[in-house]
């Protein structure tokens, strides 16, 4: 596919996004947007791998090398 | 009525800040009210307040600054001193980037978001950073990517991978540019081996070719079609941003005030009696709020923190006040605030109208200044006149704990080493005269087994 086809279809992409509560005051960058979605599938695969299968190990890794002051590892 | 709507957050028409007779307000605008019910019906509120990752607030029953967008009028806790991204060190701008992506993987599960993730809503109190900015949650519009997504990586991420791949004092340039490093700048600054990172390949080189790529694309409209990214899909793009961050590591290495207190001239005795003057000559003034400058990593500044007095711990050097918030962080000492500051050239009034970013001074000035082993930099190293420097602390603070450092002193002569010893007036009789103007002396001792001598003074 071509550069200016993906852009497209990517693009197209950005507009089936709903609607927020409130119109954004800040521009959140066209640029930003897309590459949130290129990455979206890695990312959601990624997580639900991380909290299924990691959660097992999370008893172990939490003693090891998760800093305890980071304000997620206080829960 | 003294009224003033402060201008730090202008841009976000969900309201603003005020103060009134001293006092400080957030008017909370219509715009907003059904983001703010959400916020403390979800549960959301509770959890971030009681957890002290967010200040929290009283409704308050005051005349709104704006009564015709006004929902709420709020009084949040007060912060004593207000800092800026570029006067933190490694480790505490790491701490507020992993609090914004803490906070906003929380809202996720209450049906909310932070719609902003700029380093000025996080704030330093009782030790640990906090979001300052309650208006920074809203609605979570389900589907939709991070609007806030580039500010994050502009905003802490950019900067930080600068900071621990390039040179720590990059920092600074967030001091010129309020709305974060822009990416293509650090992409451009960082080496090329980071691309080697995935966090960093992402979400600062991929993210400025993307911006770059879709420079002129036209902004997204709301529609109602298929979600464009789920929530699990945005939460693993958090979870990857905290991992990328983690990943940032810097250690204090090769400075030359890092291990200032293992390279001083002081015996064990002499060190031992200054902090024993420090302490007396604070128990004698009964001060709230102390600003100890030219604090390297704080030892003396906790001399003051430890009687309960608010203290602001300034140095220049990112080394020590790197080790100074790492130590105040291991210990969850609560009244003390490293600041990277350099006072010879400290941070101005900025932003739209000069008001976005406040001076030193216009934030709030301390009851006290101690200014310990630091004249003879300003004076010598810097070639101010004693009778400049007595002007600048006494439009500071009533009070004024001051080390005068000899030219005998071997600390001073290193700083003549290399040059002509031009300064005159620089001997005790000097200081005391050049202060005189300004001061009166109530205090005065040598410190034992040195040449150094610790006065106590009171403005005129």
């Amino acid at each position: 596919m071509k550069k200016e086809e993906l852009s497209k279809w990517l693009l197209a992409g950005v507009l089936f996004i709903p609607a927020a509560s409130d119109p954004q005051y800040l521009d959140p960058g066209s640029g930003s947007l897309i590459l949130q979605l290129i990455i979206a599938g890695a990312a959601a695969v990624s997580y639900a791998f991380r909290h299924s299968i990691g959660r097992l190990f999370k008893v172990f890794r939490r003693n090891k090398d998760e800093d305890a002051t980071d304000p997620d590892n206080e829960e | 009525m003294a009224e003033t709507r402060l201008t730090e957050v202008f841009r976000d028409p969900s309201g603003f800040v005020f103060t009134r007779d001293g006092q400080l307000y957030r008017q909370v605008n219509k715009r907003y009210q059904a983001d703010y019910d959400l916020l403390h019906s979800s549960g959301l509120y509770a959890e971030v307040t009681e957890r002290s990752l967010m200040i929290p607030h009283t409704e308050v029953k005051v005349a709104p600054a704006d009564p015709e967008l006004a929902y709420k009028v709020l009084q949040p806790e007060r912060i004593p001193y207000i800092s800026y991204a570029y006067e933190w060190s490694f480790s505490q701008l790491k701490d507020a980037a992993l609090l914004t992506l803490s906070l906003q993987k929380r809202a996720l599960k209450y049906g909310m978001w932070l719609k902003d993730a700029n380093n000025s809503n996080i704030q330093f109190h009782n030790g640990r950073p906090v979001l300052m900015d309650t208006l920074s949650f809203e609605i979570y519009p389900e589907g939709q990517p991070w609007t806030a997504y580039r500010q994050f990586c502009q905003h802490f991420l950019a900067p930080l991978a600068l900071m621990a791949h390039v040179d720590v004092r990059l920092n600074q340039l967030l001091r010129n540019w309020l709305d974060g490093v822009d990416l293509s700048l650090a992409s451009r600054l960082l080496p090329w081996h980071t691309r080697l990172n995935s966090g960093l390949l992402l979400h600062i080189h991929a993210h400025a070719g993307a911006q770059r790529r879709y420079a002129g694309a036209a902004q997204p409209q709301a529609g109602g079609g298929k979600p464009g990214l789920t929530k699990t899909a945005l939460l693993g793009l958090i979870d990857h941003l905290r991992s990328t961050v983690q990943g940032l590591k810097w250690k204090p290495a090769g400075s030359a005030w890092g291990n200032y207190y293992a390279e001083t001239n002081y015996s064990n005795a002499a060190e031992r009696h200054k902090a024993e003057l420090v302490e007396q000559y604070l128990k004698k003034i009964t001060v709230k709020t102390v600003w100890d400058l030219g604090a390297n990593n704080g030892l003396y500044s906790r001399i003051a923190s430890r009687q309960g007095i608010f203290t602001v711990s300034q140095d220049y050097d990112p080394a020590a006040v790197e080790q100074n918030y790492l130590q105040a962080k291991a210990n969850k000492e609560q009244n003390l605030l490293p600041l990277q500051i350099d006072l010879v050239n400290p941070s101005p009034a900025s932003g739209w109208a000069y008001g976005e970013r406040h001076t030193l001074a216009e934030r709030g000035t301390p009851d006290a200044l101690m200014a310990l082993a630091l004249v003879h930099h300003l004076a010598i190293g810097n070639n101010l006149a004693l009778g400049r420097i007595a002007e600048f602390f006494a439009g500071l603070a009533p009070w004024l704990i001051i080390e005068f450092v000899p030219k005998s002193d071997s600390q001073t002569r290193r700083l003549l080493a290399a040059r002509k010893d031009i300064f005159d007036e620089y001997t005790l009789d000097g200081f005391r005269h050049a202060f005189g103007q300004r001061y009166h002396i109530e205090a005065e001792a040598s410190i034992a087994e040195s040449e150094r001598t610790l006065f106590l003074l009171k403005r005129k």
